[in-house]
């Protein structure tokens, strides 16, 4: 029996500089529903959400919440109002106590002083109905991810919330975590709340919701029940194209004679790595496979230089090579995509083209700079190549969507020709279409001879692209297995068990 | 479509408005100094005293320049302007080329002492520098308290203007290519912006930190010299409250405390002027010390309030 819509927008239109964040796009939410908000990174959905909150101002539309036009000025007008959203990144004071977190700037107060026994009685009494029972007077950062994201959820809940918005909350929670967040989701629509849900994955999607809005470019590709439309359509709805360029990838063609382009021999750390071989052949990808904290990243920054191997020798194309330093790994032509990419991959203040520049700049070294033209004339190029969506080079790279951003850190390192490249998750976070653009980038340049070490949490995209697979396991290699004859079942089964 | 944009995010916090703030600044405390002292700040001699007031600071504020676009702080300036002048002062009884040479290592030196410690030790730079700033203070004050330490008379003949403008722009010059034009630029801003991602990306970090540091000593040192041309014997107190001169004539300028990206090499020439003319018209008034630090108070306070980047914020490192 669907309830009555609680909130309604009609024409929402919001223009930024130079682009339409939205055009003309309707949505509704019921009450007790879970509303699926889907589309590609800059597809519009960051930018509906901040208009129901009041962060983004709408240009024109209208939003109707319980029949009345209302028009929030900012996230804390949205609260009063009965909006409540909760972030991909918690924000929230680590140092504080759960109970602290979720009554911070509005402590029920006992005359005059802050009613210590009433937040704490209020604060268990909330997490509980969680089915959460633990100690709110212990510091948040003592509690995990998903905890976190609980207490974020009962601080936005308990301000008498009438419509919920999680944008992303699954993405850094592991699968116990996330069935129990859907449980308190669950209960919550229960109750009547109206609940919009922003993830990356189908299958969460498919688990929790109960109709899906899908946006594409800034604009309303349409409203549907959650079983009007399959996994395969939602895709082709989202990406607005065939889905056969997923499908259509070839994996790297290398003769067996193809001469050894990096060796590492029993490199370690002294601390988190401790023996580890490797070689890598010239147009071959590699991908490594394991859980996190298996020793996949820690493996690719001893590679790189970005923590000292304090044993073992690492060779790139015949010759050894001492590498302490990323700058030394550049000069030895290795490459390396790092997995945080807003913190450690793009410098979001400088330019497209300043970030591009950056490491064939290193490469050259400091007696032969490039001037402005041949900057812009390389940015340009690599736009055009990889198909950055942006209108031009000078345009600051934090203002891209996850997706170009990645883009633009892949042509920094193509534009410094390596031997080696590195990507550690170069597709997490990225929606499906710029994914697949990723991976056949990443195989376009197998093809034309770079080595390519590839780091995913998602099998499927390794054993789709990798010549060979590495899985590792407790922070040390346990198996090599072909990439064209392993299952994930396999692969999974050697996780697991340890051995091949 | 853009000027729809600006009248709708407000003026004040658009990007163009605040960097046109600091030259309306300029013009604003110019016209109004000009206005308040009937004319007198812009008569020959006053502005060859105004003039003479600038060249050190402004060299001074080119090195500091750098090492805060990498979104580091550097408090030693006075200090290393007082160790710097009283080598310059000393070396200057035996020869002219030397002195200066004395001077630029000086402050090299005590640029490298910061450097070291901030990158080895992985100290917050204004933590280092104001341990070193007490220090060389302290070795300042421990050659000069009993008598001033004077300079050669050669030294004091080299005074004159052409001299001093030639230096100051010579150093601004060179600054000015190597930040716009040589790759040093790009990695201090790259730095300033987003550390690891440049060091991931073959920027040599640590090397790029220290050597700002050197730089921004060194060039200190030769402020020292200009200094003692222009004073021509040292005392306790040379270049005293220098680095908070220093600090918020950038910051008048323009630039982000924060550093990074969005600094312009414009900030240290705008910044400088302003600070001085300001200071300068206020003696011209006849204010006695203690209200011109008061009306200085005030200015500063509504200019950073004006012109800071509040979504850049985050600790100076």
């Amino acid at each position: 029996m669907p309830g009555k819509n609680i909130l309604e927008m009609r024409g929402i239109t919001i223009e930024f500089p130079g682009v339409k964040a939205l055009d003309g796009v309707d949505f509704s939410l019921r009450e007790g529903e879970i509303h699926s908000l889907l589309g590609e990174n800059g597809a519009g959905k960051s930018t509906l959400i901040k208009c129901i909150n009041g962060v983004n101002r709408k240009d024109s539309g209208t939003i109707l919440l319980d029949g009345h036009e209302i028009n929030p000025s900012g996230p804390n007008e949205a609260m009063t109002l009965g909006i409540s959203t909760v972030f991909q990144e918690v924000n929230l004071c680590p140092n504080l106590s759960v109970a602290e977190n979720i009554f911070v700037g509005r402590q029920p107060m006992k005359r005059g002083q802050i009613d210590w026994s009433e937040i704490n009685r209020r604060a268990e009494e909330l997490m509980s109905r969680f089915h959460l029972d633990i100690d709110v007077t212990r510091p948040l950062s003592y509690y995990s991810t998903a905890v976190q994201q609980m207490t974020a959820i009962a601080r936005a809940v308990d301000v008498q919330a009438k419509i919920l918005i999680l944008d992303e909350p699954t993405s850094s929670l592991d699968e116990n975590e996330v069935q129990l967040l859907f449980s308190v989701m669950r209960q919550l629509r229960d109750s009547g709340m109206g609940i919009i849900f922003i993830t990356h994955f189908l299958d969460q999607i498919y688990a929790v919701s109960d109709r899906m809005t899908i946006l594409r470019n800034g604009h309303l590709v349409g409203t549907y029940n959650i079983d009007e439309l399959g996994k395969f359509e939602l895709v082709t709805k989202m990406v607005g194209k065939d889905m056969d360029v997923i499908f259509s990838l070839k994996r790297a063609n290398v003769p067996p004679d193809a001469p050894v382009m990096l060796k590492a021999e029993h490199i370690g750390d002294g601390s988190r790595i401790d023996d580890m071989s490797l070689t890598l052949r010239k147009g071959e990808l590699v991908g490594f496979a394991g859980l996190l904290g298996s020793g996949r990243t820690e493996t690719a920054e001893m590679l790189f230089g970005a923590t000292r191997a304090v044993h073992g020798e690492i060779f790139v194309d015949g010759e050894k090579v001492s590498i302490r330093t990323p700058f030394d790994a550049i000069q030895a032509e290795e490459a390396f995509c790092p997995e945080d990419r807003k913190r450690d991959g793009i410098i979001g203040d400088l330019s497209i083209r300043e970030n591009i520049m950056l490491a064939v700049q290193s490469r050259k070294g400091f007696m032969h700079p490039m001037t402005k033209q041949e900057q812009t004339e390389l940015a340009d190029k690599y736009i055009a190549l990889l198909g950055i969506a942006t209108p031009d080079c000078e345009k600051k790279a934090g203002e891209l969507s996850g997706g170009n951003q990645q883009k633009v850190i892949l042509a920094r390192w193509m534009a410094a020709s390596p031997k080696v490249l590195i990507l550690d998750e170069p597709t997490r976070g990225i929606d499906i279409g710029a994914k697949a653009e990723i991976q056949r980038l990443m195989l376009e340049m197998c093809g034309e001879g770079v080595s390519v070490i590839f780091i995913s949490s998602e099998l499927d995209e390794i054993i789709r692209c990798s010549n060979r697979i590495v899985i590792m396991r407790d922070r040390a290699k346990v198996a090599e297995v072909d990439g064209a004859s392993c299952t994930q079942q396999d692969i999974l089964r050697i996780i697991a068990e340890g051995a091949a | 479509m853009a000027g729809n944009d600006e009248v709708k995010q407000s003026v004040f916090e658009s990007d163009t408005f605040k960097g046109l703030l600091p030259f309306i600044g300029l013009v604003v405390i110019l016209g109004a100094m000009y206005w308040l002292t009937d004319g007198r700040i812009m008569q020959p001699k006053r502005l060859r005293l105004l003039l003479s007031q600038v060249y050190y600071p402004m060299i001074v504020a080119t090195g500091v320049f750098f090492v805060m676009t990498l979104g580091s702080i550097d408090f030693t300036e006075g200090s290393t302007l007082g160790v710097a002048s009283i080598v310059v002062s000393v070396l200057s009884f035996h020869s002219i080329p030397l002195a200066i040479l004395g001077g630029i290592l000086t402050g090299a030196a005590i640029g490298a002492v910061n450097g070291f410690f901030h990158v080895k030790f992985r100290l917050q730079s204004f933590i280092v520098t104001i341990c070193t700033m007490y220090l060389f203070r302290g070795v300042c004050a421990y050659f000069t308290t009993e008598t001033a330490i004077p300079a050669s008379a050669a030294i004091k003949a080299l005074d004159s203007d052409n001299l001093k403008i030639g230096i100051t722009v010579a150093v601004l010059v060179v600054a000015w290519f190597l930040f716009r034009f040589t790759r040093i630029g790009n990695d201090v801003k790259a730095v300033g912006s987003g550390e690891t991602a440049a060091k991931f990306s073959g920027v040599r970090t640590d090397r790029v930190k220290f050597l700002a540091f050197v730089a921004a000593g060194a060039l200190t040192g030769l402020a020292a010299f200009v200094n003692v041309i222009k004073v021509g014997s040292i005392t306790a107190t040379a270049g005293n409250q220098l680095e908070t001169q220093i600090l918020i004539s950038l910051v008048l300028g323009g630039l982000p405390i924060t550093g990074g990206a969005k600094v312009r090499f414009s900030n240290i020439v705008v910044g400088t002027l302003m600070y001085t003319v300001l200071n300068n018209g206020l003696v011209m008034l006849g204010f006695e010390s203690a209200t011109q630090q008061l009306i200085k108070g005030i200015v500063f306070l509504i200019f950073v309030a004006l012109t800071i980047d509040r979504k850049a914020l985050k600790v100076i490192k």
